[in-house]
């Protein structure tokens, strides 16, 4: 139905331009999603002021108070999540060791987004040779295991914090090749670049006014999603012993330094794998919530509340 | 809206259709697609739905055949009767026991109307084993004779064919195979020509004529182009935003119009001896923000005040059933008695 | 269609051939390849005269044609922790692999599109709920986390099952399970959208018109077509599945070419890791060819191309 069509072309144009409400009260609507987003802000309180202010309890040993098992607060607040073989709190643990692990996170999706978009745009936007050579190499990337490949490259190159987040990096940067090409390629047949180009624009002034904008909200909505797969796969790497390296500590690296006491002290192995867990559902409820708020259409059913059916008469 | 006396009211309709509303709530808009449609269909004649895209015809079938996924569609009507049964009452899978029995519908495009991964005598076998009247082989069979009937060549070696394998028009002729296989009292043409070359619109239009001969069957036809009310139908049902506007007998309402909207469209057919065009002025309505009153008043060079506030009944406008719902067509038959219709 | 094969057949090449030369030159990346083989301590000369037996004072092009020429001929090196050639560790390790993924991907298919036809069938109803619970929980659970978990609860407080091993039908149990998580959740959302795709199509629209009962409607007309998109995410699915198997193997025990690599790697085994790692990625090739033949068989209209 054509007319059907066209009506309901008119709404999202209109939606967007009057601008019902806030993001505030669109994250609100989405209880998930906004419970994810308190989450992500209290680990982030963690990452940015955690050690500094748990450090010490953190290494404190206590031989006294070893392997306590969690939820009794008889001995202090800080042994309320259990402690460690040596009577380190578990509390203080999770806290510090979160820096490294969603850091190292973060930049590995800062950095495959950067590069992967700026190669993407560049495979989409210059000519045919260069573009193909691009993607029949992020096809060869992205046609194998993820974790076999960080495997080898780790072997080779020894696992140092850097070399975990650009390994991880390569990863995930096929994906954002892909997109931004995408959409490179699409946005170039439009008139308006075809504008710019007779006004003189250069290739690149043409690259990043008019497509990088476009680009970047997509670019920007897999980030969401990838910081978690890349967090699940820092976090089995270094439960396999080839990621982080004592004495860096992660929540993965934590998960395997327990498990040889998981018929004494399960909680050892179980936390940390439970805070990688809460972080990961955090992101991905947040970045449905982004997704469903991208695409007009599905905005809308957040926006209003549900309706009576029946036929109006008027 | 009060549907119009019928001086057929003796015989009863194959299909009769009363005060048919279908609304559709999309995002934020209320899309008023069928607003009060009455029309009846008789055994073994051809009615004409005719239309723009937006005019609602092709919804009011597709509510009528219970096609429409309901949210977002809300259908309501008075009654609608197929062959003195009611239709939208009925249990579903009742219902769907006698879609393809009793009617047959055939789509507008047969490329995406017909399932890509099974073969054309597949889905025509399918036809016979679902209602229970033939299976296995001897269902098969059927299907390949059937093809030929529509005019298939090679029709033993075509039935293991897929769709993409046929030319559009032999595509269109596996459709109206599928849609008259069980003999259907009623076949249901929505634009069955529109994606078609005009030499085989003619072909597939023939194919049409011939079967209804043979099987006595009714045909709705929806259709936009006045060239094919003109050929094929007996009478016809003019829509425009969601409801009939005139309706009668073909020729009655294609020489005698009698209403602002036939007669806008019958004039805005281009003329090879007038050197300028006369399109109808204005746009299509917006279906999610009709106006008040008649919706054709914007576009109308007979309207009032009255059109404003006042949404025209359906009346009797002449002879054999010839309807128009317009407060003013007097004025068109005046123009018409002047010479100017 | 035979144009359509070769030029997928041709591209996979392409990329395999790309990761052995990828191997190739990333072990010479480092400077000295003698760090990946010998341990930390070794002296100069015994680095000098692997070096010279292995021939890495070569010039590289040398190198690579000797590389090249023994993987074709089968010899990817000899694993000298294990005294066997690295090839054999590799092919006594694989059928155990092979077989849990097998089973699992099986089972995971199966499973996902039962849960996503009904889904389709019944937006909002229960199993679309469970569908899209546990695709949310297996794109959040870390894999291992869950395996130890899973242990922890059932095999050391509840006794069910064995804690790991491989066995009989018990020491599958938890394995499969763990390592089905993740291709379930994604194959469910696959399944339903392409359900929901062809529920809401034309043909669908005639079937209905045509008398079919909606049953039918859904698990014949629509599921066949859904089916089209399970095969395209095939192979995304079973490279994630080598991603888990590692993980699995690992912490239950099994002795496949996952645990296989990532003992090699702790134990600085390189030919075995290598050998893996070639192995795999020709494995993947086959397996693209196979799901290419697979989805030219089910989709008639790339048949006829």
């Amino acid at each position: 139905m054509s007319a059907a069509n066209a009506s309901s072309s008119v709404s999202a144009e209109s939606v967007n331009i009057r601008r019902g409400l806030s993001w505030w009260q669109l994250l609100w609507r989405d209880k998930f999603a906004f419970v994810g987003a308190m989450w992500l802000v209290c680990l982030a309180a963690c990452v940015i002021v955690g050690p500094e202010l748990l450090g010490k309890e953190a290494g404190a040993i206590n031989l006294r108070a070893r392997n306590l098992a969690p939820g009794s607060l008889e001995q202090g607040w800080l042994m309320a999540l259990g402690s460690d073989a040596l009577g380190r709190s578990m509390l203080a643990r999770l806290i510090v060791a979160s820096r490294n692990t969603l850091l190292i996170a973060l930049s590995s999706v800062l950095v495959a987004m950067l590069v992967g978009g700026a190669l993407g745009l560049v495979a989409g936007y210059v000519g045919r040779n260069v573009g193909n050579v691009i993607m029949r190499l992020s096809d060869i990337v992205q046609s194998f295991p993820s974790l076999l490949l960080a495997v080898i490259v780790l072997y080779v190159l020894e696992p140092a914090v850097e070399n975990l987040i650009i390994v991880l990096a390569i990863t995930r940067i096929p994906s954002y090749l892909r997109v931004a090409r995408a959409e490179v390629l699409e946005i170039r047949e439009r008139v308006f670049v075809d504008a710019a180009r007779a006004l003189g624009g250069s290739r690149f002034h043409i690259l990043w006014r008019h497509i990088t904008p476009v680009v970047l909200p997509t670019l920007l909505t897999i980030m969401t999603v990838d910081f978690a797969i890349v967090m699940l796969a820092e976090s089995g790497l270094s439960f396999l012993g080839i990621g982080i390296q004592p004495p860096e500590i992660t929540w993965g690296l934590m998960v395997a330094q327990g498990r040889n006491y998981l018929s004494q002290a399960w909680w050892l192995a179980f936390l940390p794998g439970l805070a990688i867990m809460l972080a990961t559902l955090a992101a991905n409820l947040l970045s449905s919530w982004i997704r469903i708020v991208m695409d007009p259409v599905q905005r809308w059913r957040l926006e209003v509340g549900s309706h009576s059916g029946g036929i109006q008469r008027d | 809206m009060t549907s119009a006396t019928d001086s057929r009211a003796d015989t009863a309709a194959l299909l009769d259709i009363n005060d048919l509303h279908v609304q559709f709530r999309t995002g934020r808009e209320l899309v008023k697609a069928v607003n009060g449609v009455s029309f009846r269909v008789f055994a073994g004649e051809t009615m004409a739905i005719l239309g723009e895209s937006g005019s609602g015809k092709s919804v009011t079938m597709a509510a009528v055949m219970r096609l429409l996924a309901s949210p977002p569609a809300y259908i309501e009507a008075t009654h609608v009767q197929l062959n003195g049964e009611d239709v939208l009452g009925l249990p579903l899978a009742d219902w769907r026991a006698r879609c393809g029995r009793d009617v047959g519908m055939v789509f507008q495009d047969a490329l995406a109307a017909l399932n890509p991964v099974f073969s054309v005598g597949w889905q025509l076998a399918e036809t016979f084993a679902v209602h229970g009247i033939a299976h296995g082989r001897d269902a098969q069979e059927r299907a390949v004779e059937l093809l030929s009937i529509v005019g298939i060549p090679d029709a033993q070696q075509r039935a293991g064919d897929y769709p993409h394998q046929f030319s559009g028009g032999m595509r269109q002729r596996v459709m109206i195979a599928m849609a008259v296989a069980l003999d259907p009292m009623l076949l249901i043409a929505d634009e069955p020509t529109t994606a078609l070359d005009v030499t085989v619109q003619a072909q597939i239009m023939e194919l049409l004529d011939r079967l209804q001969a043979e099987r006595n069957m009714a045909i709705v036809l929806i259709t936009h182009d006045l060239g094919v009310v003109a050929e094929a139908a007996d009478r016809v049902a003019v829509m425009y935003a969601g409801r009939v506007v005139e309706s009668g007998t073909v020729k009655d309402v294609l020489t005698h119009p009698r209403h602002p909207y036939t007669r806008a469209l019958l004039n805005s057919i281009p003329d090879p001896n007038e050197s300028s065009l006369s399109p109808i002025i204005g746009s299509p309505p917006d279906m999610a923000n009709l106006p008040s009153g008649c919706p054709f008043r914007p576009r109308c060079s007979f309207a009032t005040d009255q059109c404003a506030n006042e949404e025209p009944a359906i009346r009797d406008a002449g002879v054999n059933d010839h309807h128009s719902a317009c407060h003013h067509f007097e004025q068109l038959i005046a123009l018409e008695v002047n010479g100017n219709g | 269609m035979l144009s359509y094969l070769s030029r997928r057949i041709a591209l996979s090449a392409v990329a395999l051939i790309g990761l052995v030369v990828a191997v190739f030159f990333l072990a010479r990346l480092t400077g000295d390849p003698t760090n990946l083989f010998l341990p930390i301590d070794a002296s100069l000369e015994t680095r000098k005269e692997f070096a010279q037996k292995h021939g890495f004072d070569r010039p590289v092009s040398e190198q690579f044609s000797r590389f090249v020429q023994q993987v074709a001929t089968g010899d990817l090196g000899y694993s000298m922790r294990k005294q066997r050639p690295a090839l054999e560790l590799v092919r006594d390790a694989y059928p155990t692999t092979l077989k849990l993924a097998g089973v699992t991907l099986t089972l995971a298919i199966v499973l996902a599109v039962i849960v996503g036809a009904v889904a389709a069938y019944r937006p909002g109803g229960l199993f679309d709920r469970i569908g899209s619970v546990s695709s949310l929980a297996a794109a959040s659970a870390p894999d291992f986390w869950v395996a130890i978990s899973a242990i922890l609860l059932f095999s050391v407080t509840l006794g069910w099952f064995p804690t790991s091993g491989l066995g009989d039908f018990p020491y599958w149990v938890m394995p499969v399970i763990v390592l089905m998580l993740r291709p379930f959740g994604l194959l469910v959302q696959v399944v339903r959208a392409s359900m929901l795709d062809a529920l809401a199509s034309a043909y669908v629209k005639t079937a209905r018109a045509k008398g079919v009962r909606e049953r039918r409607v859904v698990f014949v007309h629509a599921l066949r077509n859904a089916c089209l998109s399970v095969v395209t995410v095939a192979g995304d699915l079973a490279v994630g599945l080598i991603n888990g198997a590692v993980i699995v193997e690992t912490v239950f025990g099994w002795p496949g070419i996952g645990k296989l690599m990532i003992d090699a790697v702790i134990q600085r085994d390189f030919p075995t890791v290598q050998a893996a790692v070639l192995v795999t990625a020709t494995a993947i090739f086959i397996l693209n060819i196979v799901i290419d033949l697979l989805y030219v068989t089910l989709d008639p209209r790339v048949r006829h191309q």
